[in-house]
């Protein structure tokens, strides 16, 4: 079958760059997820530790995805987005060997986000019952802070208690968010994230339990790779793979065509 | 086109992760300390972790973990003990009594076997046979003291020393040893403790100096106990 010259309305088309760098950070942090002392790849090849680096690629990939979900759609919750995740990187360079920065933890740095998550909800939110949620947990959370610093109290009930009605109203926050924008992966990389990693050391923090017990590898390497998947998941949007996937396969129809009306031409 | 926003966060990431990694791949020790002696061994300070150097008996240059709350401890093994006395202790005191201590030890690094057991194990360069480990752990799990003390003697080991971790150390004692650690240990709350089981082996009663038979306290302090073999 010969296609003449301009038989194909197949049109040319830019990838999007910043798509391309998502993609690109995104990989690498899926890549580092296999790096471990436990397999399938020995970390030895990878200098430091492997979530580390996971973490760095993770959140350039966040900060360029929500820049562009910005440009296209002007809604602070993108900004905010990348700004709870910030505590986060810095958190994750602590698997790097340096000391702590500005004397918070890795559950100091944590305890950021879940401030500048419900700040910035109460503040800009428009609907109502997000609004005081987020107000409510902002209000309660000198009490968490102060019970964590001081376990001596003796209310670690109360803490737990807490850090979990902390993480569900975030959840809640973000996914209700992620609906309107039909990001479905958004949503699920926010459960894996807070709904089912953050738990986990939580309670150990708080009350020692393991649900893994001590010795189980699991424990030590599972949580953080589930947190990084959640947020990885988070950066996949569907419409941006969509977009992704039809402008690939637009050029693909276009360099067809004119490949058959190269060929066609010299009949 | 980014936005001004954006680019602020971008940037402040892009900086804090260039001064972390210029950090971490060209590190400056906050202090090293040379302790020198029959092994010339240093301590050197870094902002994560404390490094120990020495040469071996044989020319063998040798880097491990260091607590320097241990000093004291150390600096009695090696003013009080024979120099001709080997230790039994878990491998990870085993480069410290070796450096500083100036005193054999049976084990000082981890087998492949149980090298899950180290928090980095990128930073273990050498292995020690599993058969020592294996030993080691046996000899401290065991409800019968005279196989504790047969093992030593396989070693001419005349001193164990018992450190404040090795509650903890002891999950993966009873695990080398081939043990169900779960029949040995359980969990309270935040802290492990012993079962009725594991408050017979030798490892809880040389921490609670308890029932010790032939092996004479000779030595504690708030991180670490010494026993000798009568």
């Amino acid at each position: 079958m010969a296609y003449s010259k301009g038989q194909s309305c197949a049109e040319q088309k830019k990838l999007n760059a910043q798509s391309v760098i998502v993609l690109i950070f995104a990989a690498l942090a899926f890549v580092m997820i296999f790096f471990s002392p436990f397999g399938p790849f020995s970390n030895s090849y990878i200098p430091f530790h492997p979530m580390g680096w996971a973490g760095i690629f993770v959140f350039l990939a966040m900060v360029t995805c929500y820049s562009q979900k910005y440009q296209e759609s002007k809604d602070n919750f993108w900004f905010i987005l990348a700004l709870m995740f910030f505590p986060v990187l810095i958190s994750n360079l602590y698997f790097f060997p340096i000391p702590e920065i500005m004397g918070f933890g890795m559950a100091g740095w944590m305890g950021v986000q879940v401030a500048v998550c419900f700040v910035c909800f109460t503040v800009v939110s428009k609907v109502k019952v997000l609004k005081y949620s987020n107000l409510s947990m902002l209000l309660l959370l000198p009490v968490a802070v102060v019970l964590y610093i001081f376990p001596q109290l003796g209310f670690s009930a109360i803490l737990v208690i807490l850090s979990f009605m902390f993480v569900v109203v975030i959840a809640v926050t973000l996914s209700y968010y992620a609906f309107l924008y039909k990001e479905y992966l958004l949503i699920l990389g926010v459960i894996l994230n807070f709904l089912v990693s953050v738990p986990i050391p939580n309670l150990y923090g708080i009350t020692g339990f393991l649900p893994f017990g001590w010795t189980q590898p699991l424990m030590a390497v599972v949580t953080d790779r589930i947190a990084i998947f959640g947020m990885i998941l988070m950066v996949l949007s569907l419409p941006m793979m969509r977009n992704f996937a039809q402008t690939l396969n637009e050029n693909r129809k276009f360099y067809r065509a004119r490949y058959c009306s190269f060929m066609s031409s010299g009949d | 086109m980014i936005r001004k926003r954006f680019l602020i966060l971008i940037i402040t990431a892009l900086l804090i992760v260039t001064v972390v990694l210029a950090f971490s791949f060209y590190p400056n020790p906050t202090r090293v300390e040379y302790i020198g002696g029959k092994y010339n061994a240093t301590v050197t300070y870094w902002s994560s972790h404390v490094q120990l150097a020495y040469t071996d008996e044989t020319g063998h240059h040798v880097s491990g973990y260091f607590d320097e709350q241990m000093m004291t401890g150390l600096n009695w093994i090696n003013s009080s003990t024979p120099e001709n006395a080997t230790f039994l202790c878990w491998w990870d005191y085993g480069n410290m009594i070796k450096a500083v201590g100036e005193r054999n030890v049976i084990v000082r690094n981890p087998s492949h076997e149980i090298i899950n057991s180290v928090a980095d194990p990128s930073s273990i360069k050498e292995f020690d046979p599993n058969e020592k480990i294996v030993d080691v752990s046996s000899a401290l799990t065991t409800t019968n003291q005279s196989e504790t003390v047969q093992i030593m003697g396989k070693y001419n080991a005349t001193y164990i020393m018992i450190g404040k971790d090795d509650l903890v150390n002891s999950v993966w004692f009873f695990k080398a040893a081939g043990l169900n650690y779960t029949d040995y240990l359980v969990n309270q709350g935040t802290s492990l403790s012993f079962t009725d089981l594991g408050n017979n082996t030798m490892i809880a009663r040389l921490l609670d100096d308890r029932n010790t038979g032939p092996f004479a306290l000779v030595y504690q302090d708030q991180q670490m106990k010494v026993y000798k073999l009568e």
